[in-house]
């Protein structure tokens, strides 16, 4: 057989190899020639929708702007009614309105709470560029443009000497641009290559960080009013709370340490994408959608049973975003404070506040911060 | 006036400090928020939302999804693609092949919940329909379909249904990793476009 022959052979075969994997992968059975005029029917897609009911017929991504719009409009709002109105009737209205809105009707999605893990992700995950982590040296390249990576890919190496070393993706995506060439001097720090991250790769919608800063910036200005008027899961505790009872000091300092337990423990696994335990373990996002694992529906239950009587437990022992507004309130711009010149240290605001939160040695020396 | 009052000192000194202190969360705030949103390259990325998706090719149907989802009903529907179908008589995802009589009876259909409904189209052909108001997602069809016929019955998640979770509850419990983010301007996967589409 001449050689041409022999390649058409093995061209024909390789052919139906490959064409009989690819057909016995989705194709058992062929679409039945109708005699009638029947028309083979489209599955429906439908779209994302907005919330839980589907009252309006607008995109996810106009309700995305209504969600930041809104979160904005309530954060001026209850600033406006901490420190000029000074009312709590106002304030308890507009945490009704957030609890309908942000809770019930969005069913505690998007939540500034849960967004500290997406932007720990989003920064902790794989950047497109690729730099030399290690020594100083010349490069050698083994991979072109357009070449998938994964994980453990060595795209290429760093001579320094007589130590070779390789330097891997640490990501899955495609190598899209050389940003230095084979046998130049890097050192340090020097970006390598532009890496495209695989279609599925998770990205942080503008959104999500929009809610984790918005009620950040204006803790840094005028303290927590997020707490008091926005966050859906605050106002629900508000409202169950019937009798406050006067936790000792040594136990409210003790559990206070909590929140940045589970900050540290949230960023930790958010970071090393292992979990989402803020949203994992949430009491009231399943009481909002009247829906979730048995579990966390009993122990949302037990909290808000438990807010009947311990003003906000949540938010004082356990919530993550708590810890970081009430660092950023520290250093506010404006707040709430006692006016120590007119104050006569009676000691009333301080029974009467039901989250232990003025302190009776603060009332004597506090002064304007 | 000229000499300070020490007491005003003291307090001039705590107010720089918190200036200080200030700027600085506000400058992190900042570079926290760009880091984030420059994470990925493509700036088209940025802007489209990622949401669930079942990768028919992965699934395993161990029925997980019917159970799993935070919904009280399961988000992951059962979807047929028509382009595939082979409209058969004998449709492995429609019948249990354990029963001696072949009727279209209850207790003669996979589907535990008689979301399928099947109508002649012209002889030997039928047509499978689902119905997802009545479909629980618990995937005993795609698994007769995926076995023995052509796979046209594949499981989706729904996203009229589905609240896109930070963490999908399935996704954490699926033991074939089937669960991928998709663009959400095209959330769904086309099964007879083929396998790899993403």
């Amino acid at each position: 057989m001449s050689i041409l022959g022999r390649a058409r052979f093995w061209i024909v075969i390789g052919m139906l190899l490959v064409a009989s994997t690819l057909w016995a992968q989705y194709e058992r059975g062929d679409l039945p020639e109708f005699e009638s005029d029947y028309n083979v029917p489209t599955s429906e897609n439908p779209l994302p929708r907005p919330g839980r009911l589907k009252l309006f017929d607008v995109s996810t991504e106009t309700f995305q702007i209504v969600d930041v719009t809104l979160l904005a409009l309530a954060l001026c709002t209850a600033t406006w009614i901490a420190l000029r109105l000074r009312s709590r009737t106002a304030m308890i209205v507009l945490s009704v309105v957030c609890l309908a809105y942000f809770g019930f009707w969005r069913g505690g999605c998007v939540c500034p709470i849960g967004s500290i893990q997406n932007v720990t992700r989003a920064i902790a995950g794989p950047r497109d560029l690729l730099r030399t982590s290690t020594a100083d040296g010349i490069l050698r390249v083994r991979l072109e443009p357009g070449t998938a990576l994964d994980v453990d890919t060595v795209v290429c190496i760093v001579e320094a000497g007589k130590t070779k070393k390789e330097i891997r993706a640490n990501a899955k995506g495609t190598l899209s641009e050389r940003l230095a060439a084979d046998g130049e001097k890097v050192i340090k720090g020097t970006a390598l290559f532009r890496i495209t991250p695989p279609a599925d790769a998770y990205t942080v919608p503008w959104t999500v960080v929009a809610f984790f800063t918005l009620p950040l910036v204006f803790a840094l200005a005028v303290g927590r009013v997020f707490c008091s008027g926005v966050c859906p899961l605050g106002a629900i505790q508000d409202l169950v709370l019937i009798k406050p009872v006067k936790l000792p000091r040594w136990l409210t300092k003790a559990l206070g340490t909590l929140p940045y337990v589970y900050l540290g423990l949230a960023v930790l696994f958010a970071a090393t994408n292992a979990m989402f335990i803020i949203c994992r373990y949430d009491p009231f996002v399943p009481l909002f959608r009247l829906a979730g694992p048995m579990g966390m529906l009993i122990a949302g239950g037990l909290v808000l049973l438990l807010s009947t009587f311990v003003g906000r437990p949540y938010c004082r022992f356990l919530c993550p975003y708590g810890a970081l507004l009430g660092l950023c309130s520290r250093v506010s711009w404006k707040g709430v404070t006692i006016t120590p010149d007119e104050c006569i240290v009676c000691g009333l605001c301080d029974d009467a506040c039901p989250f232990g939160a003025i302190e009776p040695a603060n009332v004597k020396t506090e002064d304007e911060g | 006036m000229s000499q300070k009052d020490p007491k005003s000192v003291r307090l001039s000194r705590r107010s720089f400090m918190t200036h200080l202190a200030r700027s600085g969360t506000v400058l992190a705030l900042g570079g926290a928020a760009a880091l984030a949103l420059t994470q990925s390259g493509a700036p088209q990325a940025r802007t489209d939302r990622k949401v669930w998706q079942i990768d028919p090719w992965k699934c395993i149907q161990c029925g997980q999804c019917a159970t799993e989802c935070v919904l009280d009903t399961s988000a992951v529907k059962c979807m047929h693609d028509f382009q595939l179908c082979g409209y058969c008589d004998l449709c492995t995802g429609y019948f249990r092949l354990d029963r001696y009589a072949r009727t279209t009876d209850a207790e003669n259909q996979l589907c535990p919940v008689e979301a399928i409904t099947r109508t002649l189209v012209e002889f030997p052909y039928f047509e499978y329909k689902i119905d997802e108001e009545k479909c629980i997602g618990c995937g005993l069809c795609v698994k007769g379909c995926t076995d023995l016929g052509n796979g046209s019955l594949y499981l989706q998640v729904r996203h009229d249904r589905c609240l896109n979770c930070n963490e999908c509850a399935i996704a954490a419990a699926c033991p074939a990793d089937a669960f991928i983010l998709r663009d959400a301007s095209d959330p769904y996967i086309v099964k007879h476009r083929g396998p790899g589409q993403l």
